[in-house]
């Protein structure tokens, strides 16, 4: 970041902010996530180019922050701007974090949620993305956890653990065979 | 100013003019006094001065350069003819050059020198390996720059250029600054297409886009024909990863296209699958996936038609990054495993920046399909290729966020090592 800050790169410093800024919301850290994620968007803004990617961590930024109205309006902005763009991959992660903000609201949309988890699940096999694929099994076991749903919710947290174990996802596996576990406790 | 001029009571209406002309700025206030001292309005000496005529009807130039200008003006035609030469040198001049542009024999360029640090227009900055002088002030060089005639400005410049050849050859962009005023239009093509593609290495990439536009502007000066329509596709080409980098996705479309109107008109298919391809990745860049898909395509048909397998690895990069854009990543995973082994197989003619970057698109792309462990090699070679040995500040740069980000989607948030 700071070689590309010193050499003018926008093209690559966008793309790096943006990775940064991800990767902190991953971890927590989200004052931090929330800098880099908007420095993102802003350079891509000047530059005129694609900010999809950006604008859904910063929707999960908000999310965890408890804003929970802005987590929604940056989703839905990123769903419509990868629309526009045809950049289905973005929109596949957008339609995935709509589902992850309405089934995580003070009073769930469930409803809601599961369409979209649905179609972000429908796109990520169609493009072959497995994590994004994972992501959705997972959203929609807690989503069907909440509702008393059980059976369904085993069987989306399974295949869930499946491929995360598969792909060695390990950072999501604790969190998922915990609500398994809770599902089968049931 | 009291250190300047001195405490003599005949000089406090002198100071109060000095301080309201100059408006305090110290270079114009000590070379408003250099001038009244070498016009003998001042006497004595410095911090000790007395007015040596009477204050009215004493003109103080009312700009700094035209200060300069009439002290320039007062000095002996040779040394003021010297110091004009070492202006159209540069802000620098290093003596060696100096002396191979003039005529002046050796014993007077010494004394012209010594006077021209004594009046303080030059000071002398190095002495080893070689003498080199500076001007006391950015002003004083433009002031004595400008005081050239144009036309024997030009022909110092051109002059420049071939001593520069012989003593300097390293130093291309002082060649193309020099070839460029002095209207060596062939030169300066060839040694500004060198300093932009210098600067390029080294990350400088408005210096780079600057000596490209240059290079454009000097091929403009050459008379056409195909060797030069071919040259002016090329300089589009090269200006095009620069312009990208610093965000100027416009400028670079429109270039672009104009190499595209080249290319076309001289049926030089080679040439346009790689306008084509950069195209593609300037297109998919600002969001026009559509055209970027389109000119990739057209861009690979032409390629493979053509049956020239490095313009195949340019091209299959591009259109691979294209499909990543849009999500495509299977046919993306595709194209870029097919590059990387293409590149492997032909090592001895492969371009080793094209293999890191397609490398670390394909890393990204494998992390986005679950594909990690894969995708991690892929990674961790790019970074390897790309900071082994003296590749230059730009490769070390490029993979990063491509390759740094493909654990992103794994949850792993720190570098493997």
């Amino acid at each position: 970041m700071a070689l590309c800050r010193a050499s003018g790169n926008w093209n690559w410093l966008r793309a790096i902010v943006a990775d940064l800024g991800s990767a902190y919301t991953l971890q927590g850290r989200l004052e931090e996530g929330c800098t880099m994620l908007e420095e993102a968007i802003g350079e891509s803004g000047r530059t005129g180019t694609s900010h999809a990617y950006p604008l859904t961590w910063l929707s999960e930024v908000y999310r965890l922050a408890g804003r929970g109205e802005e987590a929604w309006q940056h989703a839905r902005q990123a769903l419509d701007l990868s629309r526009q763009l045809k950049e289905r991959g973005n929109e596949a992660h957008a339609l995935h974090q709509l589902g992850v903000v309405q089934a995580h609201a003070d009073s769930p949309d469930v409803a809601h949620a599961e369409a979209h988890y649905r179609q972000a699940l429908a796109l990520a096999e169609e493009l072959g993305m497995r994590p994004l694929q994972a992501h959705c099994y997972r959203g929609l076991g807690t989503l069907y956890r909440q509702t008393g749903q059980l059976e369904q919710a085993r069987a989306d947290l399974s295949t869930a653990i499946e491929m995360y174990r598969g792909m060695e996802m390990m950072f999501w596996l604790p969190e998922t065979e915990a609500a398994l576990a809770a599902v089968e406790g049931q | 100013m009291q250190a300047l001029l001195g405490i003599d009571a005949s000089l406090e209406p002198l100071k109060k003019l000095i301080i309201e002309r100059t408006q305090g700025n110290p270079f114009f206030l000590e070379e408003s006094v250099r001038t009244l001292v070498e016009t003998q309005v001042l006497v004595g000496e410095p911090g000790a001065y007395r007015l040596a005529r009477p204050l009215e009807g004493l003109q103080v130039p009312a700009t700094v350069q035209a200060v300069l200008a009439a002290r320039m003006d007062q000095l002996p035609p040779e040394e003021k003819q010297l110091l004009q030469t070492a202006a159209v040198v540069g802000t620098e001049v290093p003596l060696p050059l100096l002396r191979a542009i003039t005529d002046i024999p050796e014993e007077a360029l010494h004394r012209g020198l010594a006077h021209l640090q004594a009046a303080e227009f030059l000071y002398e900055t190095s002495l080893f390996p070689e003498p080199e002088y500076t001007f006391k002030h950015a002003l004083t060089h433009e002031v004595a720059y400008n005081s050239f005639l144009l036309e024997r400005r030009r022909v110092l410049h051109a002059r420049i250029v071939e001593s520069l050849e012989a003593l300097a050859p390293e130093q291309v962009e002082r060649l193309a600054h020099h070839a460029l005023r002095g209207e060596v239009w062939d030169k300066a093509l060839a040694y500004c297409q060198q300093a932009g593609a210098r600067a390029n290495d080294r990350a400088a990439f408005r210096e780079a886009v600057a000596a490209f536009e240059q290079a454009l502007q000097a091929l403009s000066h050459l008379p056409e024909d195909g060797d030069t329509r071919r040259l002016a596709i090329e300089i589009r080409l090269v200006i095009e990863p620069p312009l990208v980098a610093l965000g100027e996705y416009g400028r670079s479309l429109a270039l672009l296209s104009e190499a595209e109107a080249l290319a076309r008109a001289l049926d030089d298919w080679c040439q346009l699958a790689l306008v084509l391809a950069s195209m593609a990745r300037v297109l998919g860049i600002t969001g026009d996936q559509d055209s970027a898909i389109a000119a990739g395509r057209q861009a690979f048909d032409l390629a493979t038609e053509l049956g020239d397998s490095t313009l195949q690895r340019q091209v299959t990069h591009n259109l691979g990054m294209v499909f990543h854009v849009t999500g495509d990543f299977g046919r993306a995973a595709e194209l870029l495993r097919q590059n990387v082994k293409a590149v492997d197989r032909a090592f001895a003619t492969s371009s080793m920046s094209l293999r890191v970057r397609s490398q670390a698109w394909l890393a990204r792309t494998l992390g986005a399909l679950g594909a990690f462990a894969e995708g991690r090699r892929h990674g961790e070679e790019a970074l390897r290729l790309a900071t082994l040995g003296d590749r230059g500040y730009t490769p070390i740069v490029l993979p990063t966020p491509v390759s740094a980000a493909y654990p992103l989607p794994k949850g792993t948030l720190s570098m493997p090592s």
